[in-house]
């Protein structure tokens, strides 16, 4: 079931952009003379200085993305997996169904976001921050990893740089932009901004969110397909999902997006027009290691699979991926499940005594259903 | 630093060359280069505190002895359970593989020995089997040393190997926060780090002060915070700007309805006074008396039946008096008792007020010891 629209929050339209931003700076500058007041006691004037740089910082951030962030109609609805966040649903009458966010990524007009803001749609409408709507193509889907790229008409647009996700920090600040609850009537985002609260999260499903970028910055349904960027204004990830309590599906102050470096091992296929297929690598392991020596044990190779025809065996200890160290196994489901189909990848395993190198290519996912 | 920007948007061979010249406005993009020295603090606290909190996973049988007379069994099981299910109602729990209830939440290693500070409720299990997660993957068995059923705190103890190393979360002056103090929340919401690296929120303190909602009762102060805490965050800590300790997260109390962004914390400074005491083990306290879990009313609660030698029996109590008052706190309901008395350990001397005949008087009652059963 779709949420019900809040009458009272659609009653304040216009308003609640400036607001949110206002609060957002209020809030940081607030906390941030909390640090100053205390380490710089004794010159009240630095802690204002930096408290000001901050926000100027922040707003001009803000006011130079605001023409890349985008909104996104979709002509219809559908029903969305648990955990996933729902494009806001309007209950204007009219055409127009549900609504998500997304980031204009090239000149040209390419536009990324979430699989599930445009579900089967061939077109959707995009609403510009100087007020124009668009009619744009949805070029191809990675219905796996959520995202999607549309096209809009040819013409010269502000795009956003893409940054790089893997050297993101815990506690780093991040700014998520979008469309939060179908606010915005001039199309203008709103933004919030909070810290990185975990990186490598796996979240399973029938959309998997395999490495994702968690966040105590708001995010809400409508946010779907929207921005997350470092405090440099790079693109770092694409909000897409939050953790739910109680069945309502709004921000409790964990989110997560897909991570930008994810999102490059596909971008090229889906702005090519195609639809991107996930690798599955064919084996069950414990989620949990019991001992110290590292690496994934797997239990199980399923037959007709990757795994099975680089003769990979129950009991074997898969140490290395890449030539990078599994550290434990949650580290190699973000390494095996945002891969698309057709990668190369080289597995160092133990078996027995033995240390065998393997290279594989690796097949489809079975799609659900 | 990180110039790299530009290269890493041409390398994607996406055919998006050119987009980023128009975009950039060069002179901001070079201001926004250096990290402000709020980057910076956040950065240094998360890698300071980071390693020190652990995600505790407790299993085995959860404690259904916590009535103040449970000596013999209740005819009212089902009613029973559900009142102490309700009492330590989290929802960060499940069962495991044989069946156990298993929960799991947080911690903060204080020192060097590897000693866990958590929430009392996480680990109010029959003889609970712990499992402490470090952040750098190491699992250790633990064992609960000792908890403050005023407080809601307890001290687990890692069962260290002899190459251990801990990073324990120093402990800060949580007495001198006020509203607008800088804070972050760690620990495991939602179970989210399997790999047991905890996640972490910022927030401030939004207020102090004394809390009564749910069952949950602070009679000291507590502080109330706005970063973002889930179930699986209790038992971890609250830091301040320096990455200091000064609080350890309660369950949450909130109605399940509301997004208040209100969490909070047991202050630091009051754990710190008692450390000693919660290293050494403390029995739950008996009455030595049985009570339907209806038995409450305006006027008190009526005892079922006295304990033989039990502790009540003891300081004169029969079948039929009504506890209108237990340790000054007055009592109208059989889960006020529970509750009073969950914070009290065997030994104690606690004076109840009870009403026989239409007659009050006072009596003192020494505690007695709970048998924990099963």
């Amino acid at each position: 079931m779709q949420p019900t629209y809040n009458p009272r929050v659609s009653a304040s339209g216009r308003l609640p952009l400036s607001a949110v931003r206002s609060a957002v700076v209020v809030a940081l500058v607030g906390a941030f003379l909390g640090v100053a007041a205390g380490s710089l006691a004794a010159d009240g004037d630095r802690a204002r200085e930096i408290a000001r740089a901050v926000e100027r910082r922040q707003q001009a951030l803000i006011a130079r993305l605001e023409a890349s962030v985008v909104t996104i109609a979709v002509r219809r609805d559908d029903v969305l997996p648990d955990g996933v966040l729902p494009r806001q649903r309007d209950e204007r009458p009219g055409p127009v169904l549900g609504s998500g966010s997304g980031v204009i990524i090239s000149e040209r007009g390419h536009i990324l976001t979430n699989e599930h803001v445009v579900a089967d749609a061939k077109t959707v409408l995009i609403g510009l921050a100087d007020g124009r709507s668009l009619e744009a193509r949805v070029l191809g889907r990675d219905r796996t990893g959520d995202l999607a790229v549309a096209k809009l008409p040819e013409d010269v647009y502000a795009a956003v740089a893409l940054g790089d996700s893997d050297a993101l920090r815990v506690g780093e600040r991040v700014l998520a932009m979008g469309d939060p609850f179908g606010l915005s009537r001039d199309n203008t985002p709103a933004a919030s901004i909070g810290i990185v609260s975990g990186l490598h999260r796996y979240q399973g499903g029938s959309r998997i969110y395999g490495d994702a970028i968690q966040v105590d910055a708001a995010l809400n349904p409508g946010n779907s397909g929207g921005p997350l960027f470092n405090m440099r204004g790079e693109l770092i990830g694409i909000n897409g999902r939050i953790s739910i309590r109680g069945g309502e599906r709004v921000n409790v102050g964990v989110g997560f997006a897909v991570s930008i470096n994810q999102i490059k091992l596909v971008l090229d296929e889906m702005t090519r027009g195609r639809d991107v297929r996930h690798a599955f690598l064919g084996v069950r392991f414990r989620l949990e290691n019991t001992d110290s020596e590292g690496g994934v044990i797997i239990e199980e190779v399923l037959p007709a699979t990757s795994a099975a025809r680089a003769g990979l065996r129950a009991g074997d200890r898969v140490l290395e991926f890449e030539g990078r160290m599994i550290r434990n196994p949650t580290r190699f489901q973000n390494y095996i499940s945002v891969l698309p189909a057709g990668r190369k990848i080289g597995l160092v395993i133990k078996r027995g005594e033995e240390l065998i190198a393997k290279e594989l290519v690796l097949g489809p996912r079975p799609e659900p259903r | 630093m990180r110039t790299r920007r530009v290269g890493l948007a041409f390398a994607l061979g996406l055919g998006l060359a050119g987009s980023l010249a128009a975009s950039l406005p060069r002179a901001t993009a070079a201001a926004d280069a250096e990290p402000t020295p709020l980057d910076t603090t956040l950065l240094r606290l998360v890698e300071r505190v980071g390693p020190g909190v652990v995600r505790v996973e407790v299993s085995g049988e959860r404690r259904l002895d916590v009535g103040p007379g449970s000596d013999e069994e209740f005819p009212e099981l089902p009613e029973f359970f559900r009142l102490l299910r309700r009492l330590f109602e989290n929802p960060r729990k499940g069962r495991d593989a044989d069946g156990d209830d298993i929960e799991s939440g947080s911690g903060t290693i204080i020192d060097a020995e590897g000693t866990v500070l958590t929430h009392a409720a996480l680990v109010a299990f029959h003889e609970p089997r712990i499992r402490i997660h470090l952040p750098d993957g190491r699992q250790r068995d633990g064992r609960v040393l000792g908890r403050d059923r005023e407080l809601d705190v307890a001290m687990i103890a890692i069962e260290a190997r002899a190459a251990d190393r801990f990073d324990p979360v120093p402990f800060g002056p949580s007495e001198e926060l006020t509203p607008g103090r800088f804070v972050a929340a760690f620990g495991n919401p939602f179970g989210l780090g399997r790999d047991s690296t905890p996640s972490v929120s910022l927030g401030v303190v939004t207020a102090i002060r004394r809390i009564e909602a749910h069952d949950a009762v602070y009679r000291r102060r507590a502080i109330q915070f706005d970063a973002a805490v889930n179930p699986g965050n209790h038992g971890g800590p609250i830091v301040d700007r320096r990455g200091r300790l000064v609080g350890v997260i309660a369950p949450l109390v909130q109605s399940p309805r509301t997004n208040a962004m209100i969490g909070y914390a047991i202050p630091a400074h009051v754990i710190h006074e008692r450390l000693d005491d919660l290293r050494e083990p403390s029995d739950p306290a008996s009455l030595g008396v049985l009570i339907r879990p209806d038995a409450g009313g305006p006027d008190g609660v009526a005892i079922e039946r006295v304990v033989p030698d039990g502790p009540a029996e003891r300081a004169g109590l029969i079948d039929g008096d009504v506890i209108v008052s237990l340790g000054g706190a007055p009592l109208v309901s059989y889960d006020e008792l529970v509750a009073v008395m969950e914070k009290r350990v065997a030994g104690e001397r606690v004076t109840v007020v009870i009403r026989r005949d239409g007659a009050t008087r006072a009596v003192e009652i020494l505690l007695g010891i709970r048998r924990e059963k099963r």
